[in-house]
């Protein structure tokens, strides 16, 4: 297995594995409250500001029934399906509220069962544009950020000073500069860590206190800055596509002869790409920066922003093949497809498209795969 | 079982109504001869928007939709062309057709071969799937692309949003088009717009009498107007007509059908292509008289907090005044984002709401479409059905598409419907005439 130095990414790792018992320990150390989010372009900075842990609702890649009689199998994405398998089995229990920024009509469904289903002192929609490249887009966006900030105001009975959001600012601002330089140690050939372990650096800083998260980072920072690089020269791959946060099946990538240098996805850099700049009117430079960043294609029109700035990253990643990887019925990202895949070939970037349930069926994508990476490797060496 | 036999008889505004369908067909063809404005895209709400600029046409992403639904052979060519094209199956229906026929070359052509070049694409983005259909076509065809945004929430700020929205895409068709905005237009399609919808709900209330004056079947031809042309006011006038006649059918008690031992509602979208599945129920009797499908398409409606669908009131029956341009803009988004419950997030459906309609339409017992195909209009499917299952509604669900037949299942479907109407305690009446149109 490629990965660099299991040890310095533990704290990532056992985070991520025991998400819900980080959570429960963050709220009786603090005595704050925690609200699970939908989708990234919810604020966190604002969630963060009201001292609230904003924490990423995320299912768990298994099998399961109990969303059936609210969520058809035959139409909902298998991620957004888990999500609410985890609330309704109560494993969110923690929860003292959830928000939704909306993106995809999958998640807002499972949204809409979430509130009904699982009843919270607590819960906010937050309308985000699809059209962010209009120019009415900040200002609607502003609003509703405006709207939620006092919403949380009202439920906490605090008011969220500009000072508050200033430090969330600056710790969100920061752990996005040490993620970045996380990923500029992937350029490296061979990178300096897997893909994986960037997957599961990303997945923990949806999970946990983020000052929290930046100290560890600049602690692995500093290890992997020893000189030393444990991973072995492979295809330089990249992965991208609907949201996935199965880190084994990158684990498996891998293993089957391949580094993940790069992704675009949104437990990847989508995440994290673009920092705040500061103005005085702290709502519109939060706004500023959810609609500059890298988009979901649910906010990708009129202009395509996604497709150029993916290509860019192959470029910048010296990226050589790629990998799409597909919830089963996502339809924005099965719409992105056709153009991402002629952009691809424009770059003599050979790719594949693995279509994703729960469970994952490993033995079918290792085929292609596998075939695609052999086929580089004969090429390049 | 009701075994009253009723009285039908020929709606007479019907052939209006197919005149009116056949006007804006051929309308499509000639506005570009006319020097009127030809307006690409799913365009089925803010029609006044683009009256503004006197009479338009709109030949949605390629005039040829219904009729390659209807023609199994060429809808496997259109959508095996989108498939082919990568476009794959789970992303909606209607669009891989509309994507079919653009990689067929058939956007832009008439029926008589020759090329209509549209001036914009302007896509009221209901769903994300026509947001990004908008996209494709534009880049495809080279044609300038503006979204129109519509927000799935109802709130000063969405509103705010939405009305500056449209204010921008005034300025901005001026500027593609070089033409003048005139507002007195606007103002009356606006009004017209209004009324269509208003009018629409109130046809459709009147069908909570027994016997039903119209069916779902009619009722899905019936709004076809309504969703092409309600800004205009010989569409106002044909709803006018239609508001009386059902009026005075409901006064004599002239039915849709000859029967009703059972009322039935069709909630969703059916299959576009096997609309028969409307008729199977006669031979029993029973009758589909409603269903939000239609009622929606394009109805204004209030809701209650009991849940109760009432047809919406018109702006000056509530004393607004439309005499502006920012006026008329604001009674478009107070329409779309207040009034139709097709936009709304599942989120804001109130929970009683199904059940309300059915007791409120006197029905026996509901028929779904699980359609994997749309994600928009059949968001909050299944709390629906779990309510009308936990309210002991009898109920039939059924999987299938609006516009792919693939994944429709008609023998399976229609004989799944006969055992549900038998188990409704219906039998097949000896003597069953049809119904008219
Ligand atoms: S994976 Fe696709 S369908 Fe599922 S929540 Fe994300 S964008 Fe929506
Ligand atoms: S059928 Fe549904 S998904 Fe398709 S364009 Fe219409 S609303 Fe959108």
């Amino acid at each position: 297995m490629n990965i660099s130095r299991p040890k310095i990414f533990r704290p990532f790792r056992e985070i991520v594995t025991d998400r819900h018992e980080y959570a429960k320990k963050w709220k009786a150390k603090t005595g704050g409250k925690v609200i699970g989010y939908f989708c990234t372009y919810v604020p966190e900075e604002i969630i963060c500001a009201a001292n609230i842990l904003p924490v990423r609702i995320i299912g768990n890649n298994e099998p399961q029934t109990i969303t059936d009689r609210l969520c058809s199998r035959n139409k909902w994405c298998p991620f957004s399906r888990n999500c609410l398998a985890e609330g309704l089995l109560g494993n969110y229990d923690y929860l003292d509220g959830v928000v939704l920024g909306a993106s995809c009509f999958h998640t807002q469904e499972v949204f809409a069962a979430w509130v009904k289903h699982i009843p919270l002192s607590f819960w906010h929609y937050l309308f985000i544009p699809g059209s962010l490249q209009s120019t009415s887009a900040d200002t609607c966006l502003v609003g509703e950020f405006e709207e939620f900030k006092s919403s949380l105001e009202t439920w906490t009975g605090a008011s969220i000073t500009t000072e508050a959001l200033d430090r969330a600012i600056e710790t969100y601002n920061k752990n996005r500069q040490l993620m970045k330089a996380l990923y500029e140690l992937r350029k490296y050939e061979p990178p300096m860590l897997a893909g994986s372990e960037a997957m599961q650096t990303v997945l923990a800083s949806q999970l946990m206190d983020k000052s929290e998260h930046n100290n560890i980072l600049k602690e692995v920072l500093a290890q992997l800055s020893d000189g030393k690089n444990n991973v072995e020269p492979a295809i330089r791959l990249m992965v991208l596509g609907s949201e996935n946060n199965d880190i084994d099946l990158l684990r498996a990538i891998e293993s089957w002869g391949a580094n993940i240098v790069i992704d675009d996805h949104c437990v990847g850099s989508r995440y994290f790409w673009g920092e705040i700049t500061p103005h005085e009117d702290r709502l519109r430079a939060i706004a500023k920066r959810y609609i500059e960043r890298p988009p979901c294609p649910t906010k990708d029109f009129p202009l395509r922003r996604r497709l150029p700035h993916i290509l860019g990253l192959i470029k910048e990643f010296k990226v050589q093949t790629a990998v799409i990887i597909l919830q089963k019925f996502c339809e924005p990202h099965q719409y992105d497809l056709p153009a991402i895949e002629s952009g691809l070939q424009e770059l003599h970037i050979p790719s594949v498209v693995i279509e994703i349930d729960a469970p994952i069926s490993m033995a079918q994508i290792r085929t292609r795969v596998e075939s695609l990476i052999d086929m580089l490797r004969v090429d390049t060496y | 079982m009701n075994k009253t036999k009723y009285k039908t008889a020929l709606l007479d505004c019907w052939p209006m109504m197919k005149e009116l369908r056949r006007d804006h067909f051929k309308h499509t063809w000639k506005a570009g001869e006319k020097g009127d404005l030809v307006v690409m895209g799913i365009f089925e709400w803010f029609l006044a928007l683009c009256a503004g600029f006197g009479d338009y046409a709109n030949p949605s992403y390629g005039p040829y939709y219904t009729g390659i639904l209807r023609d199994k052979e060429k809808a496997l060519t259109c959508f095996n062309t989108a498939e082919s094209k990568g476009f794959k199956r789970d992303i909606c229906a209607s669009m891989r057709c509309h994507l079919g026929q653009l990689y067929m070359g058939l956007t832009e052509k008439s029926p008589k071969g020759d090329t209509v070049k549209p001036d914009f694409i302007l896509q009221p983005a209901a769903c994300y799937a026509m947001s990004k259909t908008g996209q494709i076509v534009s880049e495809e065809l080279g044609i300038p692309y503006l979204n129109l945004e519509f927000p799935t929430k109802d709130s000063g700020n969405t509103r705010a949003y939405l009305t500056t929205e449209m204010q921008e895409a005034i300025e901005w068709m001026e500027k593609k088009t070089d033409r003048k905005f005139n507002d007195e237009l606007f103002i009356n399609a606006v009004q017209n717009e209004w009324e269509c919808m208003v009018l629409w709900a109130r046809i459709c209330e009147m069908t909570k009498t027994i016997p039903s004056p119209l069916d779902y079947r009619q009722m899905w031809s019936l709004r076809i107007p309504n969703i092409t042309s309600r800004h205009k006011r010989e569409t106002v006038t044909l709803y006018r007509i239609l508001f009386d006649e059902v009026k005075e059918r409901v006064a004599k008690g002239i039915s849709a059908t000859p029967y009703e031992t059972a009322r039935l509602f069709h909630q969703f979208l059916p299959p576009f292509y096997a609309l028969n599945i409307f008729k199977e129920p006669w031979k029993y009797g029973a009758s589909f008289i409603g269903g939000d499908g239609a009622f929606t398409s394009m109805g204004a409606w209030m809701i209650h907090e009991d849940g109760t669908w009432e047809a919406a009131k018109m702006p000056h029956e509530r004393g607004v005044n439309i005499s502006t341009r920012e006026a008329a803009l604001e009674a478009l988004a107070d329409l779309y984002l207040g009034y139709l419950p097709a936009s709304r997030c599942t989120l804001t459906v109130n929970q009683k709401e199904a059940a309300k309609m059915i007791h409120d339409w006197h029905v026996d017992g509901v028929v779904l479409m699980i359609d994997r195909g749309c994600k928009t209009l059949s968001a909050g499917q299944e709390e629906q059905i779990v309510e009308l299952k936990d309210a002991g509604i009898p109920t039939m669900v059924y999987e299938g598409s609006h516009a792919d037949f693939r994944d429709y299942n008609e023998i399976a479907t229609l004989n799944r419907l006969d055992f549900f109407l038998e188990s409704l305690g219906l039998k097949e009446l000896d003597e069953f005439k049809e119904g008219q149109q």
